[in-house]
């Protein structure tokens, strides 16, 4: 994971997380995501997990990141 | 993560080696070709070299290692009834293990690992009857476990036939099968340390991770078991796959395509979520914080599998929004 260092950049970093359990765990946000139109999903972003079109552009990559982690490893609990 | 971690205590020590050398001492008395093979790693791991097998502590701790997952509920037992026990359920478990194989056509010498199955199933019930007075209920639990067991493996083979047969119900009794000759182990030492009443809690754990299991690899090897042909619940939950007959042609583009769609992945993940809170919760009332441990330790594994997959959704949605709204 990138580092966070500034205040503002940690606010973003926080709201990336916030964002990844609410994608998670809520269905309302969830459903948004997968079938919203363009402007359903910024709404969305914008009234349940605070983010502003521009802070959605500036926390992607560190999103990309956390996406592309391949180091976790698929091993069942019985495999 | 995987690793079986003993309970720190001499006693527990010796007795996990007192298991791993009564099975050298059984692969001695087997005729030399099944000896050589029951001392090979791929024998049941599958992997393709001639590395030798370690022991018990090579498998998953799951398969031979649950009574010292559960050992502060089961030390109570004097060293002869749990060696008798643990070397019974052990045999037990590899024999199931090759049976799989078997089954799977994953089974390098297919006569030859019938043969040495047979082995470890006689041998493991040779030690369970050396254990447990046939006046025990232990063998209602025995038969009962074995029924299952043996329509789990029923149902894999007929869904593998028609994948229409791959329900949910389907796919939780494969896996209660799966898990039954582990049960078989836990079920003996209940009786014999006459604490009956600790086996539907460690049961229902065992049945509630195996559900959790057999979904985790699902959802990590959905693109392998499709170019093998390979009938899994997970796979007839995606569309193209969805309430036919058989599987079609091998489009992991278009299967990829459709999990993206819907997200399947996140969703997925989300009911093995709850069914490994299942597991942890059935053991709760219980004296295993090593049992405990290891559910959590999948928990915690399945959820970073979750925000993998959910941050790679976001992307894929947002990317697009981004690029549009910036231009």
């Amino acid at each position: 994971m990138a580092a966070k260092e500034t205040p503002s950049s940690r606010e973003h970093w926080d709201k990336l997380i916030r964002l990844i359990e609410l994608a998670k765990k809520s269905r309302t946000l969830s459903n948004t995501m997968r079938h919203g139109k363009p402007s359903e999903v910024v709404a969305a972003l914008r009234d349940q997990v605070g983010l502003s079109a521009e802070e959605v552009a500036m926390i992607l990559d560190d999103l990309e990141l956390i996406a592309d982690r391949g180091s976790v490893r698929w091993w069942s609990p019985l495999g | 993560m995987g690793a079986l971690k003993l309970p720190s205590n001499p006693r527990a020590t010796w007795l996990f080696a007192e298991v791993d050398s009564r099975y050298q001492a059984f692969c001695a008395r087997l005729p030399e070709s099944l000896g050589r093979m029951a001392r090979l790693r791929r024998t049941y791991l599958g992997s393709p070299s001639d590395e030798l097998f370690k022991g018990i502590a090579d498998l998953n701790p799951v398969l031979a290692g649950t009574p010292w997952m559960f050992w502060e509920q089961l030390e109570r037992l004097n060293d002869a009834q749990f060696l008798t026990i643990a070397e019974g359920g052990a045999l037990f478990a590899l024999a199931s293990i090759l049976l799989d194989h078997i089954i799977d056509r994953q089974a390098d010498q297919p006569e030859a690992a019938t043969l040495l199955h047979q082995a470890l199933h006689t041998r493991g019930i040779e030690c369970l009857r050396a254990a447990l007075p046939t006046s025990s209920s232990f063998w209602a639990h025995f038969e009962r476990l074995s029924a299952d067991h043996l329509a789990g493996l029923a149902a894999e083979l007929d869904a593998q036939a028609d994948p229409s047969c791959m329900r949910e119900e389907t796919f939780i009794r494969m896996a209660h099968g799966k898990v039954s000759p582990i049960v078989v182990t836990l079920a003996a030492l209940a009786e014999a340390s006459g604490q009956p009443g600790i086996l539907p809690h460690m049961e229902a754990s065992l049945k509630h991770i195996a559900v959790a299991s057999q979904l985790l690899d699902d959802i990590g090897d959905w693109q392998e078991d499709m170019h093998a042909g390979h009938v899994t619940y997970f796979l007839t939950q995606v569309p193209p796959y969805r309430n036919s007959q058989a599987m079609p042609a091998h489009d992991v583009e278009a299967a990829g395509a459709a999990i993206d769609a819907d997200w399947l992945d996140v969703d997925y993940l989300n009911v093995t979520l709850d069914w490994l809170k299942k597991s942890a919760e059935a053991a709760r009332g219980l004296a295993c914080p090593g049992w405990l441990e290891y559910v959590e330790g999948y928990r915690q594994l399945t959820d970073e599998h979750l925000t993998v997959a959910v941050a790679r959704h976001l992307v894929r949605v947002l990317r697009p929004i981004v690029a549009g709204s910036a231009s």
